[in-house]
């Protein structure tokens, strides 16, 4: 029956809300207490500014400038860590996805009743959809209870806007550990390689935005990180072309672990 | 005439240089129990993960309930139900959430003949899987493979880690199963299980089919193993005027005990054992392995004909 292998994903899987996005939102209201003024934050600008350039950019800030506003420290302070937690969050997503229940054996069961194949991919990531979206709102909630407490008055909509930023950017690493799912099977191994991507991709993003002119920055577009942006978008809002290359590529990949794994072996 | 329940013509299987299972031809009927017999890595696994579209063959075809197992799996799985050699369920989960979980899928709209069976097979559905005996998550696959009545049953060693009173509980759910008119067809490498239900039984070695028979033919091996143990000594000479006798072969003494291969009547080797005071007399039907030996000898077909 349509929609019972989501719905049932939703049902083991919906505390996962609760962890990363409980961790995160904790993050964020902690950042908004530990520097709740704006003459502080000045100050913090300034010290960062005597910083190389290259160390603000390791942490996704494009110059100190922009630390002295509120909607710079929160996308330095919180977005920038949450960037990596919710990837973590989606590398453990797209492992549970197929490769967790082929590796236990699960998967023998589930295949044996009248579900066809794609449906356990296309519903488990819906529902993983669902959770990325819980925990985006919940980041959100612990951001607005911390502009309760905090001076810090960041513009909620584009507060909203960056904590919705991280949906896409999850979905794809979702995505990408889903398909490494059905090519490499074994969780570790699955884990390690997704993993690997992410640092990779994050490694082409940082040091081809600090050393331009280089082989590294021809291939920042590469890099999934770059369409990440947490600062403009605490800035500006929502920059729709990162949000539509993001999700293109995920559900690209979405589609090619679809057609490989109806393609392939169930291992034992 | 009624639809052939499982047909395969010249299935093979390849994992890379070994070949799990060879041009496999095989037909069963409806309303049969059906065994398929081996030891452990004949393919028996294999063969079902292929029945099952788990696993996709290297050559050959496979047609279940009348359509291909390949093209038509979904609507396939709608009317198998499928108990793993070694069954993984969620752990966290309890039996009864499993279960209707499962119904739901199954586009189920109760889980009354879950819960009967759960019955029969004494399972309390209200514990975690993390919580069960092997026994019983092996009874908790019974209901889930069950539990929509299936036209088709396909289970991998069904008894393992059942208690005797629970095997009788699945022997006779397996044949209400026959009765209604199901197929079961089951694997084991235990030939008393196979014997206590089946109709019909193929034996498979080495990923090969060497013979399909039905039980009563495959079971009339007409040897068994006697020991005959003494008081005291054995009686001189016992060992040599036992070799005489025409149905007796491989004898053998250890220490007080004679231990012979009788392939015929009891009283000629009564009647050679004669003086000596005899403490007491073991009598054992061969295993698996030994009617295998006893059908094919030195790799020939004796006794059995292989479908074709």
């Amino acid at each position: 029956m349509a929609g019972t292998i989501f719905f049932n994903t939703l049902r083991r899987s919906w505390r996962q809300i609760l962890y990363w996005g409980g961790g995160i939102a904790i993050l964020g209201f902690v950042v908004m207490l530990v520097l709740n003024d704006i003459d502080v934050l000045e100050q913090y600008a300034e010290i960062a500014a005597s910083l190389p350039p290259v160390i603000l950019q390791a942490f996704g800030a494009q110059d100190a400038s922009s630390l002295a506003t509120a909607e710079g420290y929160i996308a330095f302070g919180v977005f920038t860590y949450g960037a990596f937690i919710i990837a973590a969050f989606g590398v453990v997503a797209g492992v549970n996805i197929t490769a967790s229940e082929e590796e236990a054996g699960i998967l023998d069961v589930v295949l044996s009743l009248p579900v066809p194949r794609w449906r356990i991919i296309f519903e488990r990531y819906a529902a993983y959809a669902v959770i990325t979206v819980g925990i985006a709102a919940l980041t959100f909630v612990g951001l607005w209870i911390g502009s309760i407490f905090s001076e810090l008055k960041p513009d909620m909509l584009n507060t909203l806007a960056a904590c919705l930023n991280l949906v896409p950017f999850t979905l794809l690493i979702i995505a990408i550990t889903a398909f490494l799912g059905t090519v490499l099977r074994r969780r570790a191994a699955v884990t390690a390689v997704a993993a690997g991507v992410v640092i990779v991709s994050y490694l082409i993003d940082f040091l081809g935005n600090a050393a331009s002119g280089t082989i590294l920055a021809s291939l920042r577009p590469l890099s999934f990180f770059s369409y990440y942006e947490s600062e403009s978008t605490m800035m500006s809002g929502i920059i729709w072309s990162n949000l539509l290359v993001l999700t293109v590529a995920a559900l690209a990949l979405v589609a090619l672990a679809l057609w490989f794994f109806d393609r392939r072996d169930i291992g034992v | 005439m009624a639809t052939t329940v499982i047909e395969t013509r010249d299935l093979s299987k390849n994992y890379g240089q070994t070949q799990a299972l060879t041009n496999l031809t095989l037909s069963v009927e409806p309303g049969q129990i059906f065994g398929y017999l081996g030891p452990n890595g004949a393919g028996k696994t294999t063969t079902i993960r292929l029945l099952l579209d788990l696993i996709r063959p290297s050559s050959g075809t496979a047609r279940v309930l009348g359509q291909d197992v390949r093209q038509h799996s979904v609507e396939l799985h709608r009317r198998i139900g499928f108990l793993p050699g070694e069954l993984n369920l969620w752990k966290g989960q309890t039996a009864r959430r499993i279960v209707e979980h499962i119904a739901a899928v199954r586009g189920m709209d109760d889980i009354h003949y879950a819960q009967e069976l759960a019955e029969r097979l004494k399972l309390d559905m209200s514990k975690r899987v993390r919580d069960y005996s092997t026994g019983n998550k092996r009874k908790l696959g019974l209901v889930i493979a069950m539990m929509h009545r299936p036209d088709l049953l396909i289970l991998d060693e069904p008894t393992s880690g059942l208690d005797p009173l629970m095997q009788q509980t699945f022997n006779q759910l397996a044949m209400e199963a026959k009765n209604e008119g199901r197929t079961v067809f089951l694997s084991s490498h235990v030939l008393s299980e196979v014997q206590a239900i089946c109709d019909k039984v193929a034996i498979l070695r080495d990923g090969d089919l060497k013979a399909v028979e039905t039980v009563e033919r495959l079971t009339r091996v007409e040897f068994r193993w006697v020991t005959v143990k003494f008081r005291e000594t054995v009686p001189a000479n016992l060992t040599q005027d036992l070799r005489q006798i025409n149905s007796v072969s491989e004898v053998t003494q250890n220490g007080e005990s004679v231990r012979l291969r009788l392939a015929g009547d009891f009283d000629p080797v009564l009647r050679t054992v004669g003086a000596g005071y005899v403490e007491d007399v073991q009598i054992s039907t061969p295993t698996l392995e030994e009617i295998f030996l006893e059908f094919y000898g030195n790799g020939k077909l004796v006794a059995v004909s292989k479908e074709s």
